[in-house]
């Protein structure tokens, strides 16, 4: 049984009549509108159905219509859009396996290697709404609008309510009131978005596919003082206006991202992509798509694919050869594996953890 | 008008793009050189691809070209087989047409007009000259 009982009356009943496709999930996360999912019935595929209010007087297709402009491998696929009364619409998209990036990061290990395939698929289907003929701006990029497959891993980016285009002659244009902990530092100060803001938030995304630290709950990025006198003030809008002021201050003082809450192994080279990705100086962050995929181009070319399960660490070089790292009682034990062979002990390092990364790296 | 030159050495792609704005403008930015370390990894030739036409695709170039190269192998210097992959790579991109100058042509132009415009980086001096001979001619 569908848990859609949140739903609008008219869209259940419409959901309901549909005879060529069987709908059999709901989803409420969907950020402006009701979410289901099917199968399609003579093509045997799976699809989602975004319902969407529709105002006759007022152009409300946004979406929809974009991504039926827009063709790219890393862009949700558009099939069809109808409206369904005066007040319903709604339109029909691939259903892409491994839903959100929150969830999947929330729900898998990801090696080095799959963040940074993720974050290039991200940035060439960024690459494609920013040049011309398009000339857009995502504004809200983040892992929830953000859908990946779970077997190619190919990422997607979805979600169009916030997207604008840049008017000729001029390169920004006004920040979105989306999510406030991705807002880069031109839209708190200037409220401003650029180009290079949506930049901003793909490092954001990177940043947290290695596993940096990046509550959900927005109170979790307040320290203890701020707390204390968070507890002090009464009222919930008053409470979230002070949550917001103690994000934005870490926004503007650079230090929203911790490079030392990333795991271990990932160096200093990544951490500078990460720092020229998310720069709050425009002239130190990367000014295109190009820039910073050319970076992640250089940089996978010489690193290894490094992952943590259970204590372990593990990380594979470009000739497939492995190596484990974890601790025993006697310090950490480095083990390496060639190409199909069996696991040594490798002894050619201090015992600390550090070294043996410095080692490997 | 912007251009971009491009001089390929061995397995390295290096770039240089200008614009005419009120003066030569070099605008490179970090796109300096491109390598391709491993051309028998089809990921990594992927991701070159990628590179390089996200790169076209941004700049909106009017003009790009290739410094032509020796082909024979009987030459006194013979070019590195990868720098020919790399020039086919380059030329998938469909938007533009890729133009290839020999560099006696450059030197020819640069013989009958001064240099007015230095790169950010020696190595970049060849893609340079073409970038500039590209926007004058």
């Amino acid at each position: 049984m569908m848990k859609d009982d949140q739903a609008d009356e008219p869209i259940k009943q419409f959901v309901w009549a549909q005879t060529d496709i069987e709908i059999d999930k709901y989803s409420d996360t969907g950020a402006n509108g009701e979410l289901y999912f099917c199968k399609r019935k003579v093509l045997g595929d799976r699809a989602a159905l975004k319902f969407y209010y529709y105002n006759s007087s007022v152009s409300s297709h946004q979406e929809p219509l974009l991504l039926k402009e827009i063709k790219h491998e890393n862009i949700l696929e558009i099939f069809d859009a109808k409206i369904i009364d005066n007040q319903y619409a709604y339109f029909l998209t691939p259903e892409i396996s491994g839903g959100d990036l929150h969830k999947f990061i929330e729900n898998n290990i990801i090696s080095t290697k799959t963040a940074i395939c993720i974050t290039q698929g991200i940035l060439k289907g960024l690459s494609a709404l920013h040049n011309e003929p398009y000339n857009f701006v995502h504004r809200d990029l983040k892992p929830n609008n953000i859908l990946i497959d779970k077997n190619s891993l190919k990422p997607y980016i979805a979600d169009f309510g916030s997207i604008k285009k840049i008017p000729d002659a001029k390169d920004s244009v006004v920040a979105s009131k989306n999510t406030f902990i991705y807002k880069p530092y031109e839209a708190i100060i200037d409220s401003i978005y650029t180009k290079q803001s949506d930049i901003y938030q793909v490092g954001v995304i990177l940043f947290q596919l290695l596993n940096g630290f990046f509550p959900n709950a927005p109170v979790n990025w307040l320290n203890d003082r701020q707390r204390k006198k968070l507890n002090k003030i009464t009222g919930s809008f008053e409470q979230w206006e002070y949550i917001e002021e103690c994000i934005s201050r870490k926004i503007v003082s650079s230090t929203l991202l911790d490079n030392n809450s990333l795991p271990i192994y990932i160096d200093t080279s990544l951490k500078r992509i990460i720092n020229a990705a998310t720069n709050n100086d425009l002239s130190k962050r990367y000014r295109s798509c190009a820039e910073f995929l050319k970076a992640l181009f250089d940089y996978s070319k010489k690193a290894k694919d490094w992952k943590a399960v259970d204590e372990i660490i593990f990380a594979t070089d470009k000739t497939q050869n492995e190596y484990k790292i974890y601790q025993s009682k006697k310090g950490y034990i480095l083990e390496t594996k060639k190409k199909n062979g069996n696991w040594r002990k490798d002894n050619n390092h201090s015992g600390g953890l550090n070294d043996i990364i410095n080692y490997l790296f | 008008m912007k251009t971009l030159g491009i001089d390929i050495n061995g397995n390295t792609a290096v770039f240089c793009s200008v614009e005419e704005n009120n003066g030569i403008v070099d605008i490179t930015g970090k796109m300096t050189k491109l390598e391709l370390k491993d051309d028998e990894s089809s990921q990594e030739v992927y991701e070159f691809v990628d590179v390089i036409h996200s790169h076209f695709n941004e700049m909106q170039f009017d003009k790009i070209a290739i410094l032509k190269r020796a082909k024979s192998l009987k030459a006194k210097f013979p070019v590195s087989p990868i720098s020919f992959k790399l020039e086919g790579l380059i030329q998938t991109y469909k938007e533009s047409e890729i133009d290839f100058i020999a560099p006696q042509t450059i030197s020819a132009y640069f013989k009958k007009n001064q240099k007015v415009f230095k790169p950010k980086d020696a190595y970049q001096n060849s893609a340079a000259d073409l970038a500039y001979y590209l926007l004058k001619k």
